[in-house]
């Protein structure tokens, strides 16, 4: 069909296209100092995510009418150097298509919350134009055919997230955990950077075909050796691992409850963490070619299920309680993905976005469903079986030990290095000046 | 022997300081009180005051606010000036030419900046207000000071020019004396002005803000170190969470049954701990018994026996929500909802001062508090050279003054506090209102309903029952309705039909003593049985899913299987709130045993006293109409952790319906009947309904019961209460602002159905939002005027009251400590919301099945979240009874206990007699009688014309279609 020919690539385009333009509105209002009203803002994003679905939708079906299994598209580049060409490339296959379909729709449920949710909050606009850069994040991400726009788009999601848990900015509290957040986020993008570089030093191109192999997801194969392919999947899995909140930078997650209710549904219980998974997806062919860094992703996700199972049981606060739940499902999706499996994983982590999402959304009303509960069965008590030992109790109720441990084998020597940097810059400086200063 | 007495004293300490931690209990139970009982014995403002200094909150609002008030009208000026007469300010010195009354008026009226050198620097270059004057100056004050300045110049010639020279470089630098304008403008006196102000106050020292430091941790932040409740709060918030969880979470903390300090001690030794804990451990196992280490850590961090309480209750203060849960959980274990946990105050007092010690130890604590910053020259001159320009004091008059002189200035400014100046707007703030009220309801002429009613109405008196009386009232004219406390008198212990356990349903300072089960009558026992059995199941079946969801073996198979179409049911929810809720609700039904009776373990005998009780508390003793119907309310919402919030106050945060249902069947009985003082003729059948003030349905109880002859009328009256519940949800939609502004009273029952069951909705209802009054009197008194759902209108008739007014002290006995709670709550979560509120709702998290923090970790958030109280507007009940003072003055002497409100004006007292339309208004301990205002009150036909498109509080009005005949 003609016509579905050249929909499709108009209907990819405007998937991240229409949350950006709505990005750009509302932020050029806000700087302009044009707010605009709750009831525009309402409209206009119903619209948004409305129209992206359908897009989304018609690009699949376009997909699947023409019967083949996907779709690039290079919307432009960027050629600094001979050797230096940044595509910008947009790719639909069987892998993005089900994540945009998730991302958009969850987004568009979370932007129908909200608009009543936070209706005369004085941030409302700020809100919406943050929800709509990480919808532009998360569908560039998915959608991203390169690693350079890969990154960029990462770097969107990350920066919008940790906007979205700082969220109420007039308390210390959310900013220091947003900040906290940003910063293991920036620490993980290491891992995508160096593997960009390791990319371009290769190839020239960081797009997809050339080094995941052509074509489509699943059935790639990486042209890569198997170390190289190790190397690099081993950077991405840093990436990864961090976005997905992945033991062990699980330490952010419960920090992530700081901003309201409908922006922790849906980025730290059901997309952003599932973002790292898809990247792990993404670089399949990678992880076909190295067994040592299957063996790894599967151990990591074990790891991190075992660890969130055992932290979660001893929250005692809805969210959080939550939270390590979802983490434990996104363990386990690694490690199916470290097994070799492909599908599995795509369907447990688009069936634990949505359910998880949903009982994030319902949070608030956990008092009421126990009281039910409580008062519809005679012998009802809440809460799990009983107590565990004193000492896997603390180690839970500590989370892991995690920041203790950060604290003494990161931040206390990186003090200590400091303050001898400093000794030692006083010394130097008295030795030139040739007195006490 | 002396340790002994060192115990008891200890334990005195804690008590006392346990005082002032907050009385919220569990949400699940929520009752409204006093946010600052503690302080409940002072006088209302001293008590503000003393409060704001503990809790470091607001005593008030900010004076811009009154002043924004003022500008749109609802404070007028006259009120201002009024307010500040009453509060007999001392006589002070002045400087020659300064009335203290303009003064302080000016202070009042105008924002006169009070600001750090940082900000002045910033202030005086960008602002450009040393050479222009303040823009609010009428003309002749303005004139007055040019020509002041005029006067000036022509007396300091020689002066000028260099001081000129040197405060403003860049405009007169290279002035020469034959350069100054010849015309003296606007700028040029401001600028003389500044100089003249600055002069004056070169050598000028004033004390500024002292710092308070109670603690060491304050102490230690005064001097520029780390905060130490940074560390501790969360540590201590995560353990008080876990300690304290009713079931939130699958594992519960290990040794809780001895305790929270024994817990702890128990962890203590466990596993890693951060840095600054690493003492711990050590410090923890030095005592086995709380009181031991409390009084350890006391006299190590050096604290005087005498200090021991005021120490303590700074140290509970740090985390009063948590503090003051286990304060709850202590002395009320019976309100905890699901587990009995051993909380003790000193056991949580123990391990913070053990915790705090930890942090301390890195640290130099100094013994004393920094000096007192002072405020110095350009602070003082910028503050000088405003108050000038408002008193019209030019530069002549204050270059008059002498150092002695401007030092009385600023002794007067100093005094009249700021904290002062907020509790005179305030009090103008409220006596507009108080006024107002009262002209509203001594203009309105007495309304009696017809001899014979068609039917009569019982509601509860709160304040959102006052609309749909008053609409039930105009849509049937010939209807008489009640108001009284919603338990009706019936204090018991409910199970209904469909739940397993019953629930208290009473105020929460009774005991229930009835109990009450609903039982499917016994022709449907057996569906009912099944159907029970099918709830049962249901309820497991989500439990258990629920519950799955959370592992990771059921959950992986659960999210790759069900995944995205578990998540259809929820996804709907949310976008199609109203019709979700309908289906849901519709299954709700179904799943319940429709027709049932109630099984009461009570005698006649017993039932006379509480029938009898209440009808003759509101009056209804003769006139019986054939129907009478009582209406108990509640309130459901979705997704709202302060849904009990909500609910019926006089029920105990529940709902009041069954109580409704419970009376009408102890009224109905022929025996009870029989043994009443007065008789009931037996035409009169009494229908027990429920309200649910949310989405505005209406449930009648036991139709099938009423008695042939009377179905028409019921479905008479069902109708009539179809229409006034349609208008009521209307009159609530004005308040929404996503409510459409033009709409039908259909729309707008839809709009409220849709709220009510909408996930994402924070704002169900507003709840007490509005309330501002309560009035006791006959409805006659009240009846087609429009209280905009501001008033608690308790029915109470004088007439059949006798001379010592038994009847009003039982009334005012219960109708005070409620009325006055939900006020008190309200006030304060409004005057500061993120103090003595729990702030935005947006962030709210459910911790331990308590109560909720905010976000991540944080310290339990008690009072009302923003969204309940954003359009309140902070008022002291004003309480109206229809009564004599005389009789008021003899009841109040009986009664201390309820006196104390009114002499130390936590509520506003007024007398309406009886016998005439004179009103008393009590103030400052003596009554007043009211100057009615000439303008009498406006009409309108319905008060849907009145209200229709308006979004804010209104004023009164008569509506005449609620006046019989």
């Amino acid at each position: 069909m003609p016509f579905l020919d050249s929909l499709a690539p108009a209907a990819v385009f405007l998937v991240p296209a229409l949350p950006g333009a709505a990005c750009l509105w509302l932020g050029g209002r806000s700087l302009l100092g044009f707010p605009a009203s709750e009831r525009h803002i309402a409209w206009c994003m119903r619209w948004v995510f409305t129209l992206a679905l359908a897009c989304a939708l018609c690009a699949g079906i376009s997909l699947y009418a023409q019967g083949i299994p996907g779709l690039v598209l290079r919307v432009g580049g960027w050629k600094l150097t001979q050797t230096l060409d940044f595509r910008f490339i947009l790719q639909l296959d069987r892998l993005s298509l089900p994540f945009v379909l998730l991302s958009t729709s969850l987004c568009g449920v979370v932007a129908a919350f909200s608009e009543r949710y936070l209706h005369r909050d004085s941030g409302y606009q700020r809100y919406f134009f943050l929800l709509c850069l990480f919808s532009l994040g998360y569908n560039l991400t998915i959608m991203a055919g390169s690693i350079e726009m890969l990154y960029a788009s990462w770097e969107l999601l990350g920066l919008s997230s940790a906007m979205l848990i700082g969220f109420f900015h007039e308390r210390s509290g959310p900013v220091r955990n947003g900040i906290y957040a940003f910063v293991v986020y920036r620490f993980c993008d290491l891992g995508l950077i160096l593997a960009s570089a390791l990319v371009f030093a290769h190839f020239h191109t960081g797009a997809f075909r050339a080094w995941l192999g052509q074509g489509y997801w699943p059935d790639c194969q990486t042209p890569l050796d198997p170390s190289s392919a190790g190397l690099i999947g081993f950077l991405l899995l840093l990436s990864a691992a961090g976005k997905a909140a992945q033991f062990p930078f699980s330490g952010w997650l419960p920090r992530a409850m700081e901003g309201p209710t409908p922006s922790t549904a849906v980025f730290y219980g059901a997309l952003s963490v599932h973002a790292g998974a898809y990247l792990m997806l993404r670089g399949g062919s990678l992880l076909a070619v190295s067994p040592g860094l299957s063996m790894a992703v599967f151990a990591l996700g074990v790891c991190t299920a075992l660890y969130a199972r055992l932290v979660g049981r001893v929250q005692t606060d809805v969210k959080c309680s939550l939270a390590y739940s979802s983490l434990g499902q996104v363990g386990l999706i690694f490690a199916e993905i470290g097994l070799g499996l492909r599908w599995l994983p795509v369907f447990h982590a688009l069936g634990h976005a949505s359910l998880r999402s949903v009982q994030f959304l319902k949070a608030p009303s956990t008092l009421h469903q126990i009281h039910e509960m409580h008062s519809t069965l005679e012998d009802y008590q809440p809460g799990g079986p009983g107590e565990s030992s004193p000492a896997l109790y603390d180690f839970s109720l500590e989370k892991g030990y995690l920041e203790v441990l950060q604290e003494r084998l990161l931040l206390e020597p990186f003090h200590r290095l400091c303050s001898a940097l400093r000794r030692l810059d006083d010394w130097v400086l008295r030795l030139l000046v040739g007195s006490k200063p | 022997m002396r340790i002994e007495t060192l115990s008891t004293e200890l334990a005195e300490a804690l008590a006392w300081a346990a005082e002032f931690l907050p009385a919220q209990g569990p949400l699940t139970a929520f009752v409204h009180h006093n946010t600052l009982h503690a302080f409940q014995s002072l006088a209302f403002e001293e008590a503000v005051e003393q409060a704001a200094q503990l809790y470091g909150c607001n005593a008030y609002m900010p004076s811009q606010w009154y002043r924004a008030e003022l500008a749109r009208g609802r404070i007028l000026p006259e009120d201002v000036v009024w307010c500040l007469e009453q509060q007999q300010v001392e006589s002070r010195p002045l400087p020659p030419g300064v009335q203290a009354h303009e003064l302080y008026m000016a202070l009042l009226l105008h924002p006169v900046h009070r600001l750090a050198p940082e900000q002045l620097a910033w202030h005086l270059h960008e602002t450009g207000s040393r050479w222009r004057f303040r823009s609010e100056l009428s003309e002749s004050v303005r004139a007055c000071l040019i020509e002041d300045a005029r006067l000036y110049r022509q007396r300091r010639i020689e002066q000028i020019v260099p001081e000129l020279q040197s405060e403003f470089p860049e405009e007169w630098g290279q002035l020469k004396p034959a350069d100054l304008p010849g015309e003296m403008d606007e700028r040029l006196a401001a600028q003389l002005l500044w100089v003249v102000c600055r002069r004056a106050t070169r050598q000028l020292r004033r004390p500024g803000k002292a710092l308070v430091c109670r603690r060491h941790r304050d102490l230690l932040w005064a001097h520029g170190g780390p905060d130490i409740d940074a560390l501790v709060n969360p540590q201590l918030s995560r353990w008080c969470a876990a300690f304290l969880d009713q079931g939130l979470s699958q594992s519960s903390m290990p040794g809780r049954q001895q305790g929270f300090y024994g817990a702890i001690r128990g962890l203590a030794s466990k596993g890693l701990k951060p840095v600054w804990m690493s003492a711990f451990p050590a410090l923890c196992a030095r005592h086995e018994d709380a009181w031991e280490s409390l009084r350890e850590s006391l006299e190590q961090l050096e604290v005087a026996p005498a200090d021991y309480g005021v120490y303590l209750r700074d140290t509970l203060l740090a985390l009063k929500g948590w503090a003051g849960m286990f304060h709850q959980s202590q002395i009320r274990p019976d309100r905890l909802p699901f587990l009995e946990i051993p909380a003790r105050l000193e056991d949580f007092c123990a391990t913070r001062l053990l915790l705090e010690r930890c942090a301390l130890q890195a640290h130099r604590v100094p013994k004393e508090p920094p000096p007192t910053p002072k405020r110095e020259a350009p602070s003082l001159a910028f503050h000088l050279y405003q108050v000038c320009q408002f008193l019209g004091q030019g530069a002549a008059s204050v270059d008059a003054w002498s150092a002695q002189e401007v030092e009385q200035l600023f002794e007067a400014l100093d005094s009249f506090s700021s904290a002062r100046r907020r509790a005179i707007l305030h009090r103008a703030y409220e006596r507009r209102f108080k006024l107002k009220s009262c002209d509203a309801l001594v203009g309105h002429k007495f309304a009696p309903a017809p001899e014979k009613a068609r039917f009569q109405a019982v509601f509860c008196l709160d304040d959102r029952e006052e609309s749909t009386r008053r609409h039930l009232e105009e849509l049937a004219p010939d209807c008489e309705t009640f108001g009284t406390l919603g338990y009706f008198g019936v204090a018991m212990n409910y199970r209904a039909a469909h739940e397993g356990h019953a629930r208290p349903l009473c105020p929460v300072a009774i005991r229930p003593t009835l109990e009450v089960n609903e039982i499917p009558l016994d022709a449907e026992a057996e569906k009912a049985r099944k159907l029970m059995g099918m709830r049962r199941s249901l309820s497991n079946l989500s439990e258990g899913l629920d519950a799955r969801s959370h592992t990771l073996t059921w959950g992986s198979v659960l999210m790759s299987a069900l995944g995205v179409f578990g998540s259809i049911p929820g996804i709907l929810q949310v976008l199609f709130p109203r019709r979700a809720g309908r289906v849901s609700r519709s299954i709700q039904e179904r799943l319940r045993p429709r027709n049932t009776r109630l099984e009461l373990s009570l005698k006649p005998e017993q039932m006379v006293d509480v029938v009898a009780e209440l009808l003759t508390s509101i009056g209804l003793t003769r006139n019986f109409s054939p129907l009478v119907l009582i209406l108990g309310h509640g309130s459901s919402s979705t997704n709202n952790p302060h849904e009990a919030a909500y609910d019926c106050g006089a029920c105990g945060g529940g709902r009041g319906g069954p109580n409704a249902r419970v009376f009408a069947q102890m009224a109905n009985h022929p025996e009870v009947r029989a043994r009443l003082p007065f008789s009931i003729p037996a035409g009169t059948v009494f229908v027990g309904a429920y309200h649910n003030t949310c989405d505005d349905e209406v449930e009648i109880y036991d139709e099938s019961e009423v008695p042939a002859s009377h179905r028409d009328l019921l479905s008479e009256v069902v109708r009539a209460l179809g229409q006034a519940r349609a208008y009521d949800a209307l009159e609530r939609c004005r308040r929404f602002e996503s409510a459409p502004s033009h709409i039908t009273p259909e729309m707008a029952l839809a709009h409220v159905a849709g709220r009510a069951a909408d996930l994402a909705q924070p704002r169900p209802e507003l709840g007490h939002a509005t309330n501002a009054l309560a009035i006791l009197a006959r409805r006659a008194r009240t009846r087609g005027l429009f209280l905009d759902r501001r008033a608690f209108l308790a029915s109470y008739d004088p007439t059949q009251d006798g001379p010592e007014g038994k009847v009003l002290e039982a009334l005012l006995e219960s109708v005070l400590p409620v009325g006055a709670g939900i006020n008190l709550e309200y006030y304060f979560s409004r005057i500061d919301n993120a103090g003595y509120g729990s702030g935005s709702k947006l962030p709210h998290n459910i911790a331990s099945l308590l109560g909720v923090m905010e976000g991540y970790c944080s310290d339990l958030r008690t009072g009302l979240p923003w969204q309940m109280v954003e359009i309140h507007e902070p008022m002291r009940l004003f309480v109206v009874i229809e009564s004599t003072p005389a009789l008021l003055d003899k009841l109040l002497q009986r009664r201390p206990d309820l006196a104390r409100w009114v002499t130390n004006r936590w509520i506003k007292v007024a007398a309406l007699e009886p016998d005439s339309n004179r009103l008393f208004r009590w103030e400052s301990g003596q009554w007043h009688e009211h100057e009615v205002s000439p303008q009498p009150l406006p009409h309108v036909e319905h008060s849907s014309h009145w209200f229709a498109q308006k979004r804010q509080h209104l004023d009164f009005v008569e509506v005449d279609r609620a006046i019989p005949g």
